[in-house]
């Protein structure tokens, strides 16, 4: 926490310290828009990041702050000083509007919504006659309506905002709001079992990053003096708050940022370079950034980078799974006689995986036409297996427990759709879990018969009663290593294996 | 405790629930058992509100469910363990357990909770700060248990807690079960596909087939029941 306080204030003084030395009117401008989208970053990541809801307005928030403040001075002769806290809290209101109805529906409403919230709020405004709201000038005085003849206070402004908006990111991070969102973005189901209402947090989040946002908008407008609705309502200005924080990474701190000190100059360098001769240069700016993400850093540079540098140093990330010394011998036709009846030979193959071993030098073979069963205690350790054989490009099926609706013809449609390829091997995970009795007969029934058509099958399964019969095999890892292998009656009575996977109750009802 | 008058419900036109008749008494130790597609989880999404009641109704201490909301039924005393060990997981174990300490109750007493939970399961005080997602099968499950007790209940609804599980590891969550039921007297609603194992451990049980109760009856009377023996047991 404190590291990242030390982190934001030191990386706000450089910017700082950068921009007194720019005495350039037009760079000095650039400087300030950089903060400000970042800042619109910031927020949308707050909800978006968070809650795993993807904004496509922002721009809705980003001009009512806008055309708050510019309103309030312009027909009341309001202080922006004043304005923009006012922009914060119709921000936030905004915020709610637009969640109360569509955080009640399921699916894409929202995001359909807030496709649509900007783009009519741009025609209201326009509709009301405000195409084009200056900010007049204040020439008694002018600090008190916020401004100022040295551009680089609005650059100061837009740091301290960013600044703010940074901290509220790191609070809540951390703190029971956060987590609660991502609970909520990762299984909705089981969070609302613990008694996490996800609406509430959810408009709690838009609110906060609604108001965020306003102040930013609000803060445009006192620094470009002029408020047209396409400028802050456009599609442009909604793209521009997603795409830095995509660009940067989503659900991190400091990725907005960065997406903003690459992308902000990028974009109005260009636009002023090229802009007459190619009109809407910014546009394919941010096309062509969203293209590289997707293609080249899905998660955004910033943890592209962090999960780089981890693997210089050797540390391999969560995600990342690493072959260490594998070699998969795929027989063939050309190979010797005496492994002919070998399909697949896996010899000291290791992987690692969130810096636990999950395979330690395992070696194996599977033999043509055979049924080879695959147990262990440690989940982990025989689904890497099978994701490395998955990468030396043999059929593969998944079929993960993750679906719900876990039927039998479910089952037996993806072992088709597995089949549907003509493999010479198959590989089954886990596709008898939650199956009930007369189920399990019948695929077991089926993966027999694929047998008999010649498929090599190898199987990974917990229903041992049904293992010890189909398998003509069976091979036991324990802690990433082969605990044991061969004919299933013997390794069941095995008494490694029963220790560490079976279980005494297990072997009890057995012999019973 | 939990009473629940001819629950029916329906899934775009299909009824998974139709009119079940159950009863949860205070500290009782209730099991469901049947085929797949029954209705277990059906009948678990009805209680935690995540799925609507097309007529019956459901009492908890006397107070009917319909005017709770879901996320407001864990303060009531009701945890869910959603099936498939559903943790949170990008969240360190410990967070998670903070998640499931939603309700004011249980926020108050969370340092005693704390320690409870991880006396009972301590393995996961080992690995209180590491991502939920990177943990083996059955210290998930244990996850999502733990996160259950965290709210306080007075009855735990556990759905399908084996699945997926090597043998000796489900073993081992039976028995954390049956402790968490001894030791803190909370009332325990199963469902299991493990017929054996869940009948063996609890007080009372169902049989649930087709959206309907075909059976019901003590532990005793149940695991002597023919029917039972011959579709469940392979006797």
């Amino acid at each position: 926490m404190y590291r990242a306080l030390a982190f934001i204030v030191s990386g706000a003084a450089l910017f700082l310290g950068a921009t007194w030395f720019v005495q350039d009117r037009y760079y000095q401008l650039m400087f300030t828009l950089v903060p400000i989208w970042a800042t619109v970053g910031v927020a949308w990541n707050l909800f978006s990041g968070y809650s795993g809801l993807m904004s496509f307005g922002h721009a809705a928030f980003f001009g009512i702050g806008a055309y708050t403040v510019a309103l309030l001075f312009v027909k009341l002769g309001l202080s922006p000083w004043f304005g923009i806290v006012i922009a914060g809290f119709a921000g936030a209101l905004a915020g709610v509007v637009i969640g109360f109805p569509t955080f009640k529906l399921r699916g894409h409403y929202f995001a359909l919504a807030m496709l649509a919230y900007p783009l009519a709020l741009l025609y209201v405004f326009e509709w009301l006659g405000l195409q084009e709201v200056a900010l007049p000038m204040n020439r008694e005085t002018p600090a008190a309506f916020m401004q100022f003849s040295d551009q680089r206070i609005y650059v100061l402004l837009a740091v301290v905002l960013l600044v703010i908006a940074l901290v509220v990111n790191v609070a809540v991070a951390r703190s029971r709001f956060g987590l609660s969102l991502l609970a909520i973005k990762q299984n909705e189901l089981a969070a609302m079992a613990v008694g996490i209402n996800p609406r509430r947090w959810k408009l709690k989040a838009i609110a906060l990053s609604g108001a965020l946002t306003a102040v930013a908008g609000g803060l445009y407008a006192v620094v470009l003096l002029i408020v047209t609705p396409p400028a802050v309502f456009g599609m442009l200005a909604s793209a521009q708050a997603m795409i830095v924080t995509l660009f940067g990474g989503i659900a991190t701190v400091a990725g907005p940022v960065i997406g903003a000190l690459i992308l902000v100059p990028l974009g109005e360098t260009l636009h002023a370079e090229l802009g007459s001769r190619i009109p809407g240069i910014q546009g394919v700016v941010f096309g062509a950034a969203i293209m590289i993400v997707v293609l080249l850093a899905p998660e955004g540079i910033l943890p592209w980078i962090q999960t780089r540098r981890a693997r210089r140093r050797g540390a391999v990330t969560e995600e990342a799974l690493a072959l260490d010394a594998a070699t998969f011998v795929r027989a063939s036709g050309a190979a010797p006689a005496s492994e002919a009846s070998i399909l697949l030979a896996v010899n000291d193959v290791s992987v690692r995986f969130g810096g636990l071993r999950a395979l330690q030098k395992v070696s194996f073979e599977v033999r043509e036409g055979e049924i080879l069963g695959i147990i262990g205690p440690n989940a982990a350790a025989y689904t890497r297996a099978q994701e490395a054989i998955v990468r030396v490009g043999l059929a593969g099926l998944e079929s993960r427990l993750a679906s719900s609706l876990t039927t039998v013809e479910l089952r037996l449609m993806e072992i088709a759709r597995a089949l549907a390829a003509g493999p010479r091997l198959l590989l089954l995970d886990e596709t008898l879990a939650g199956l009930g009795a007369s189920e399990t007969e019948h695929v077991l029934k089926v993966v027999e018969a694929i047998r008999r058509g010649g498929v090599t099958v190898v199987i990974i399964e917990h229903t041992m009663h049904a293992m010890v019969r189909l398998a003509d095999r069976l091979l036991v890892l324990d802690h990433g290593e082969v605990c044991a292998v061969g004919d299933p009656a013997a390794v069941t009575s095995n008494p490694a294996v029963i220790e560490a996977y079976l279980g005494k109750k297990w072997a009890a009802r057995a012999a019973a | 405790m939990l009473q629940l008058e001819t629950v029916r419900v329906s899934y775009g036109g299909l009824r998974a629930l139709d009119g079940v008749d159950l009863q949860v008494g205070k500290g009782e130790f209730v099991a469901i058992v049947g085929p797949n597609g029954a209705g277990k989880t059906t009948l678990f999404r009805a209680i935690s509100g995540v799925v609507p009641l097309e007529s019956g109704r459901m009492l908890y201490e006397g107070n009917d469910l319909a005017s709770v909301e879901p996320h407001d039924r864990a303060e009531l005393g009701i945890a869910h363990v959603p099936e498939g060990r559903q943790v949170f997981r990008s969240l360190s174990v410990l967070e998670n357990l903070e998640m499931g300490a939603q309700p004011p109750h249980a926020r108050h007493e969370w340092k005693r909770t704390e320690e409870l939970v991880f006396t009972l399961f301590p393995k996961l005080a080992e690995r209180r700060s590491q991502p939920a997602g990177t943990l083996s099968g059955g210290e998930q499950q244990m996850v999502a248990i733990a996160r259950g007790l965290a709210s306080k209940p007075r009855l735990l609804m556990l759905d399908e807690p084996s699945m997926g599980l090597a043998p000796a590891i489900a073993d081992q969550i039976f028995e954390c079960i049956e402790r968490v039921h001894r030791e803190q007297g909370i009332a325990i609603l199963l469902v299991e596909q493990r017929v054996a194992e869940a009948l063996e451990t609890c007080d009372r049980g169902y049989v649930l087939e087709s959206g309907r109760i075909v059976l019901q009856g003590t532990h005793d009377t149940l695991l002597r029941d023919a029917r039972v023996k011959k579709a469940y047991l392979g006797l």
